[in-house]
């Protein structure tokens, strides 16, 4: 039984994380702390609990490591590991069990949480794409790319030019009648001092973030700009060119379809739900024109380039 | 070695997601994925049915403006790659 639980709401799936330690709940309290209170009956849980040492499984294959976090395969159960805490998520499960020692530093906690969740979400129709999102009056363009690519620079570019915003580094896809929607996880961007303040966004920065980054609250900068969804009409894989001007040149869908894969974290963990994601990054590439655009030092100076409205029939 | 008459199947836990005259392949336990085009997925989808590289040069032929030598070339090739890439598993003969 926990002491106390977190209990949010995610474009109507509940997330409740609940620990009998405090210390737990705070380290994980910054990563859910801008979703609304939530209560629904449908929903994703983890429960943590103190110990002196954290459980491992049996017999496991690394499926991934990402920052901290080992991802294991344990027959048909997925266990995320960190330095003195584990989640452990059974085949099915839409709640996860995990342990805590005393010596867990507060990142791994809060990483291991989030990938928990990630995975969680999954299995509730809700897949998470590493990509920035910006919206036209036109619809919704999709940036997905590893980091250091230009997602944040090209997307205060066009907040600046007036587009709105689902998110700068991550956002979910859920399929429905309407087709695949990009919802938001609302978070501050992390920008570096020197785009901020070429951007003259200098004094919009925040709290300092990881990786010489500081957080940038949208909301505050540009008020009104953050949207809880959108319907994409595009995906553009940004890739930062040594040229003035920047460049757009056309996927087949297959190949944005590859280049989505990568940035689809725990895509492999589990065969039956792949399928599933699978389609709905299917179907998006389906909907959406596809593109690389290759950033130009334009997007420095806040201009959104040219070739993203011209090239999509934004203008 | 991968021959005119050779016989192959999918390896086990492979997606395949078709994109219209496209198609990406998902190797699930080796965690890697391959794009085919639209005479590659010709080739995927014959050799997945029971066909040989050569049924599948012949659909090749039937389907698009190559010779005969250069389709045959061509699925050889691709069955090779696909085969090195673990996606496709050599039928022992009977």
């Amino acid at each position: 039984m926990g002491l106390a639980s977190l209990c949010t709401d995610f474009h109507g799936v509940t997330l409740e994380v609940s620990a009998d330690r405090a210390d737990v709940l705070v380290a994980v309290r910054p990563g859910l702390s801008r979703l609304p209170g939530g209560s629904g009956a449908t929903g994703v849980r983890i429960a943590l609990r103190n110990c002196r040492q954290v459980p491992t499984p049996h017999t496991s294959s690394r499926l991934f490591r990402h920052g901290g976090v080992q991802g294991l395969q344990d027959g048909a159960a997925l266990w995320l590991v960190a330095d003195g805490c584990a989640v452990r998520i059974d085949e099915h499960a839409t709640e996860a069990s995990g342990w805590v020692t005393p010596a867990a530093r507060g990142d791994g906690v809060s990483e291991v949480v989030h990938l928990a969740l990630l995975e969680l979400l999954r299995r509730r129709g809700l897949y998470h794409v590493h990509a920035a999102c910006v919206v036209s009056e036109a619809g919704a363009v999709l940036l997905p790319a590893d980091g250091r690519a230009g997602k944040t620079t090209l997307t205060l570019a066009a907040l600046r030019a007036g587009w709105r915003l689902v998110g700068d580094d991550a956002v979910w896809l859920r399929d429905g009648p309407d087709g695949i929607q990009a919802l938001a996880w609302p978070e501050p961007l992390h920008v570096e001092r020197e785009t901020a303040h070429r951007l003259g966004l200098t004094d919009s920065l925040g709290a300092p973030a990881s990786a010489g980054r500081w957080e940038l609250d949208p909301e505050r900068a540009f008020p009104g700009s953050c949207v809880a969804s959108a319907r994409p009409i595009a995906v553009v894989f940004p890739v930062i060119a040594a040229t003035e001007t920047s460049g757009l040149t056309s996927l087949g869908r297959a190949e944005a379809l590859a280049r989505l894969l990568r940035q689809s974290p725990l895509l492999f963990t589990h065969l039956e739900r792949a399928g599933g994601h699978l389609a709905v990054l299917r179907r998006l590439v389906t909907q959406c024109r596809c593109a690389e655009l290759r950033s130009g030092a334009e997007v420095l100076s806040g201009v959104l380039p040219e070739a993203l409205r011209a090239g999509l029939g934004l203008s | 070695m991968i021959g005119v008459d050779s016989h192959l199947r999918p390896k086990p836990d492979v997606i395949v997601t078709d994109l219209d005259d496209e198609a990406v392949l998902l190797d699930m336990e080796a965690k890697r994925y391959f794009g085919l085009n639209d005479t590659g997925l010709v080739v995927w989808r014959t050799v997945a049915q029971g066909g040989t590289p050569g049924d599948a040069a012949s659909a090749l032929v039937r389907e698009f403006e190559v010779t005969e030598a250069e389709a045959l070339e061509s699925t050889l090739d691709l069955c090779g790659d696909l085969v090195e890439a673990g996606l496709l598993v050599p039928v022992e003969a009977r």
